[in-house]
């Protein structure tokens, strides 16, 4: 009995266990730490943007605008570094990059929080357009300023961020502490107690003082702002600005988030689940690589992933209203 | 004329609760029967085990001399009940004659809807019942009293044999009121029976031919309209022994105001309310469903918008008027609907416990105290002695309904509010604890806090209150003090 | 969602309702008055805009995405959605592009006798059926969200595409003599567009099962009371937004002349703002095909086709259809009065 309710709720951590053993065993290459220092670098991005994205998940939203924000501010950051004036002076350059970078993020933020608190539109019709319209920006700026889809000729000295030869641990180290932020945020502070409280109940929520529109704006802001950071892990580790960056990512962000056990209906889950999740959806997609299964393939198992979630999610409520009525 | 419904002996009840015992009542071909009762007589409990919602635990129905005993609302619907409740079952989006046939659409041969038909149908019914409007209107485009004859309609339109309605003057002009007496008279004539729910008793007088009042889910008496007045019926309605116990509390009430509202208007539901509360005072605000209590409440704790009014706590005027602000100036506000407005189901006892409080035990960066967190926790948890195994972890919903409340009160406790709104505080929650939270309330009040002390339930009010403000009709009608605490005043300045 | 069909004696603001509306009406009027502009603008910078030729094209341009529309308005009446259209476009384009290019019962020489023709609109109509159908299981039996699941199934069609396609660009320009046809001097497609258009009006407008699914909108348990099979009402409706969808996209496969491996990509959006500029409400309970969904998609359509005479840049399409359908959502927002999260 004990050893049913550990499995029940360790099951992604043992999932992630079981799936690590039975690739290292199986998949040639996997061992190797060149495959494993791709792993890890792979997640990172990966981490903080399913990260930003958790905060709003936890609140029973959504934002499709995050891959939009890793290529605005990709190119964006790969303009200041590599062709604009500024570009002369990497000391410069780089830190005001990696500040717009940010900033891009928190800017979509702050649009998608204004439209849904004060326009009440649904999160995920807002962050669709937003999606559209920024994503479409990212692509107009880099064909204005470079006339092609990427921008080159990044400083070296920028490449540290994703982890460039000896610096592996840099970006690994960043995406966990903004991990670990995260789950410190909501664990212990009293914000952290609003996500989850208006997540599970928004009226009540509301009658007991908590600032709902404030938070929801703030997560909204979060889940740029994060997305920001990630561009600037993604664009030092490819070693350019990409206008496409993110273009099929969504799907595994989701697939992470959900996997990991956050419920998309809000209110339970956590950056825990979201780091698990992470970790499991990059090992498929690292896997899947190293057999040489196309991307596409890829992307139905995790389709197929996110579908078979929902679905335990929905067995597992209405067993519980089952016992919740007999009892 | 002859008995069409018999029900005889009846009783429900639900988890060991009796609602409904020995009830009796016949109801003849053609005739207007009145149900009347306070609020948790048992009145919508009879008429859903009529209309096939609830099964009775005991008793016999009879109708058209058959054995009646529905077991779905639909078996109830076949055999000729109708059952019309204040939610309307119409679609806004639709027209009136789609709306009336919906259940059925009459087709062309091609498979389309046979639009003329319905139309044509609906206009015929429509004027039968003296109503001059094109059935091809929408119904979001029907004023209220209107909308309720198209419901009227739709029920006779499916040869209902008896009508129930369920508090069907609640929002009504009077001259839609006049309009809605008049096509019951009309269905009256025709031989369709009416059971006719309602708080209104004038409108009771005016419509019905006899009138049956219930009590705490028994049936008290039934009076021919003739031979009864307003005043015997309040009797009968809320008439009984003060037998409950009620703690004693020594407390003082002070001169000072600690809330005064100042005209309150909200639209149809508030009309220029005010009302003002004292250091240390208990008002109860009683009156019937759709008196506008709760809508004050939320309206002064700013859940809701007004129209206009003013609140002033201890003097001081609050500007922008929501939950954050009031909280902020010491209010307090324990809902209705502990489960929908009140608390985190999901989540535990100590989560809902400290939800406001967390507030104050901040460190830096908005860092919550965990040690602290759960020594408030426990310590409301203790004095108000909330039965759970875990605080910290058992979630809200494994709790019992007193539980659940008192962590309802802990959370709002904890604070030391100056100013307490409780809406239907002990509804749903078990004598011993009902006991608890009235000496938690008058505990409140001897240490200074003013309270506000909304219920259906007059003799708890009479019990526990310094004094009584009765609404009606989204004004205050009345306020009667303590030495005048008399059960037929209150009601009469209610009903 | 809408959760009642009722007025219950609810608070009435008056002031406040009053700037609400006045707001929304500003809103509404505004959006197409913005449209008015882009037109007048695109009229005066290129004269052979305001032709009856471009008219013309504008109206053939819009038939294939109007198609998905009219099915996507099923699905919107319920207050559900459906993003999947775009890649079940995909996917029954490449079904039938595979057919078509590698099995004889398609080979180009069988398509020619106008029977083929009908059996690809057949194959392409069960197709898009059959992902309807999935999405329709998952949403009404399953009850999962419509976003998450459609977004699913989605992707998993695309996966499945481009496994058939083997990442390649398929040919169907076989299908180009039949798309691009014209009778009587119209398009073929636009003849299907409003044929469909009419068909689905009249279900939507004048059969129980249309008026039921403005019903099951307006507020499900209500519907449940009276009788109405909701769930499997809103399964077919699933299935009709997916067959429509599928069609769609063997009429685009067809005008386009291939399936490049980008075919179908964010078409759901453009679909979905197309019916929210026609009046439908993600809130479910309203929506017309004529003329709503009809002016919706030619609207949109107007202003592609207006950016690409201006000679606007190709990656301004993307930022236009994002504002478009943050406008159109805004004033659907706005509009709506009932409960909201």
């Amino acid at each position: 009995m004990k050893v049913k309710a550990f499995i029940q709720s360790n099951t992604i951590f043992l999932l992630l266990i079981l799936a690590f053993i039975v690739s290292a065993i199986f998949v040639p290459h996997f061992t190797s730490s060149y495959n494993l220092k791709n792993f890890l670098l792979q997640s990172t991005d990966l981490l903080l943007i399913a990260t930003g994205l958790t905060f709003i998940v936890l609140n029973g939203g959504i934002d499709f605008s995050v891959t939009s924000v890793l290529a605005l501010g990709s190119v964006v950051g790969a303009y200041i570094m590599a062709l604009s004036p500024l570009s002369a002076t990497p000391v410069i350059a780089i830190p005001v990059a990696v500040i717009v970078m940010i900033a891009i993020g928190g800017t979509v933020g702050a649009v998608n929080g204004v439209a849904v608190t004060i326009l009440k539109i649904p999160s995920f019709i807002a962050t669709l357009s937003t999606q559209l319209i920024f994503s479409g920006l990212a692509i107009l700026f880099t064909k204005k300023v470079a006339s092609r889809t990427s921008i080159f000729g990044l400083p070296e000295s920028f490449f540290v961020l994703g982890g460039e030869g000896k610096a592996f641990l840099v970006p690994i180290i960043i995406a966990l502490f903004f991990s670990a932020l995260a789950y410190w945020i909501l664990e212990y502070t009293r914000f952290g107690r609003h996500i989850l409280s208006i997540g599970t109940n928004p009226k009540a929520s509301f009658i007991s003082g908590v600032p709902v529109k404030r938070v929801i704006f703030t997560l909204c802001l979060l889940s740029g702002l994060y997305a920001g950071i990630a561009s600037v892990v993604l664009t030092a580790r490819n070693q350019a600005g990409i206008s496409s960056m993110g273009d099929s990512m969504f799907i595994s962000i989701i697939a992470s988030i959900v996997i990991g056990g956050t419920s998309i209906l809000g209110g339970s889950g956590g950056f825990k689940q979201t780091l698990l999740g992470v970790l499991f959806i990059t090992l498929i997609n690292n896997v899947m690589n190293l057999m040489g299964i196309p991307w596409f393939i890829t992307m139905i198992v995790q389709g197929l992933m996110i579908l078979f979630a929902a679905l335990s999610d929905f067995i597992i409520k209405s067993r519980k209203s089952f016992f919740q009525a007999v009892s | 004329m002859k008995d069409l419904l018999t029900i005889k002996d009846v009783e429900k009840s639900f988890s060991g609760v009796t609602v409904l015992r020995n009830i009796n009542i016949n109801l003849a071909e053609g005739e207007i029967l009145g149900i009347v009762g306070e609020n948790g007589a048992g009145k919508s409990t009879l008429m859903n085990v009529l209309g096939g919602v609830y099964i009775k635990n005991k008793g016999s129905m009879t109708l058209d001399g058959e054995d009646y005993n529905p077991l779905t609302p639909k078996e109830a619907k076949d055999n000729g009940i109708a059952f019309i409740h204040q939610e309307l079952s119409l679609f806004s989006n639709l027209s009136i004659a789609e709306n009336m046939f919906i259940e059925d659409f009459p087709k062309k041969k091609i498979g389309g809807i046979n639009f003329k038909s319905i139309v044509r149908s609906s206009d015929e019914y429509l004027r039968n019942y003296g109503l001059d409007i094109d059935p091809k209107e929408k119904v979001e485009n029907l004023p209220m009293g209107t909308r309720q004859v198209v419901e009227i309609i739709k029920s006779l339109m499916m040869n209902a044999k008896i009508i129930i309605f369920d508090e069907p003057t609640t929002s009504l002009s009077k001259p839609e009121k006049e309009k809605l007496f008049e096509t019951i008279r009309g269905l009256k004539r025709k031989g369709v029976s009416v059971l006719f729910i309602s708080h209104i008793i004038e409108d009771v007088l005016t419509l019905c031919n006899r009138i049956a009042v219930l009590r705490d889910g028994g049936l008290v008496g039934t009076l021919n309209t003739e031979d009864a007045n307003q005043n015997e019926i309040v009797r009968m309605m809320v008439g009984r022994e003060l037998s409950k116990v009620y703690p004693e509390i020594e407390k003082e009430i002070h001169e000072d105001p600690v809330l005064e509202v100042t005209g309150f208007n909200q639209g149809q539901t508030l009309k220029d309310v005010s009302l003002s509360i004292r250091k240390g005072e208990i008002i109860g605000l009683y009156g019937i469903i759709g008196a506008g209590r709760t809508e004050l409440a939320k309206a002064i704790f700013g859940v809701d918008h007004i129209d206009s009014g003013t609140v002033r706590v201890n003097g001081h005027l609050i500007d922008s008027l929501s939950p954050q602000t009031c909280i902020e100036k010491g209010m307090a506000f324990v809902t209705e609907d502990r489960r929908i407005e009140g608390l985190l189901m999901s989540k535990p006892v100590r989560n809902n416990i400290t939800l406001i409080k967390i507030n104050d035990i901040l460190n830096r960066l908005g860092v919550i105290n965990r040690h602290v967190e759960k020594e408030f926790s426990d310590k409301m948890v203790d004095s108000l002695k909330i039965k759970v195994s875990d605080a910290d972890i058992q979630p809200m919903l494994n709790l019992s309904g007193g539980n659940q409340q008192k962590v309802v009160f802990g959370k709002w406790v904890i604070n030391q509010p100056d100013i307490f709104i409780l809406d239907e505080p002990t509804r749903g929650v078990d004598v011993g604890a009902k006991f608890e939270i009235y000496s938690i309330i008058g505990q409140m009040a001897k240490d200074g806090s003013g309270i506000l002390f909304i219920s259906s339930e007059m003799e708890e009010l009479i019990g526990v209150c310094d004094r009584i403000l009765v609404m009606k009709k989204g004004r205050i009608s009345g306020e009667v003090v303590r030495k005048d605490f008399e059960q037929e005043t209150i009601g009469n300045l209610a009903l | 969602m809408k959760t009642s069909a009722n007025i219950s004696p609810t608070t009435d603001h008056h002031s406040y309702a009053y700037i609400h509306q006045l707001i929304a009406g500003i809103l509404k009027y505004g959006v197409y008055a913005i449209f008015l502009i882009m037109i007048v603008v695109f009229s005066f910078s290129n004269p052979r805009f305001f032709t009856l030729g471009n008219f013309l094209l504008i109206l053939q341009q819009a038939s294939p995405l109007g198609i998905s529309v009219i099915g996507m308005t099923f699905v919107l009446i319920l207050a559900g959605i459906d993003i999947s259209v775009g890649r079940n476009m995909f996917l029954t384009a490449t079904i039938i592009a595979y057919f078509l290019n590698k099995t004889i019962l398609l080979s180009p020489e069988t398509v020619g006798v106008a029977g083929g023709y009908i059996l690809i609109l057949i194959i392409s109509l069960v197709s898009g059926a059959l992902i309807g159908l999935i999405n329709g299981i998952f949403v009404a039996k399953l009850k999962i969200v419509p976003f998450i699941a459609t977004l699913a199934i989605g992707s998993i069609c695309r996966g499945i595409g481009l496994i058939i396609s083997e990442q390649r660009t398929p040919s169907t320009s076989y299908l180009n003599s039949f798309t691009n046809s014209r009778f009587l001097g119209i398009p073929v497609t636009l003849i299907m567009f409003i044929v469909i258009a009419v068909i689905i009006d009249y279900i939507l407008r004048r059969t129980s099962f249309g008026r039921h699914l403005y019903a099951i909108g307006n507020s499900p348990e209500t519907a449940r009371k009276s009788g109405i099979n909701v769930n499997r009402n809103i399964l077919i409706a699933y299935v009709l937004c997916g067959a429509l969808a599928g069609f769609a996209g063997i009429i685009l496969a067809g005008q386009i002349g291939s399936v490049p491996v980008t075919f179908g990509n964010g078409n759901e959006f453009i679909v979905i703002s197309a019916a929210i500029l026609g009046g439908m409400s993600l809130f479910g309970g309203k929506g017309t095909i004529i003329p709503g969904a009809f002016i919706g998609i030619i609207l949109v359509t107007t202003i592609m086709n207006g950016l690409a005479m201006i000679n606007a840049s190709p990656y301004v399409y993307t930022i236009v259809r994002g504002l478009i359908i943050f406008s159109a959502v805004t004033v659907d927002s706005i509009n709506y009065t009932g409960e909201l999260r």
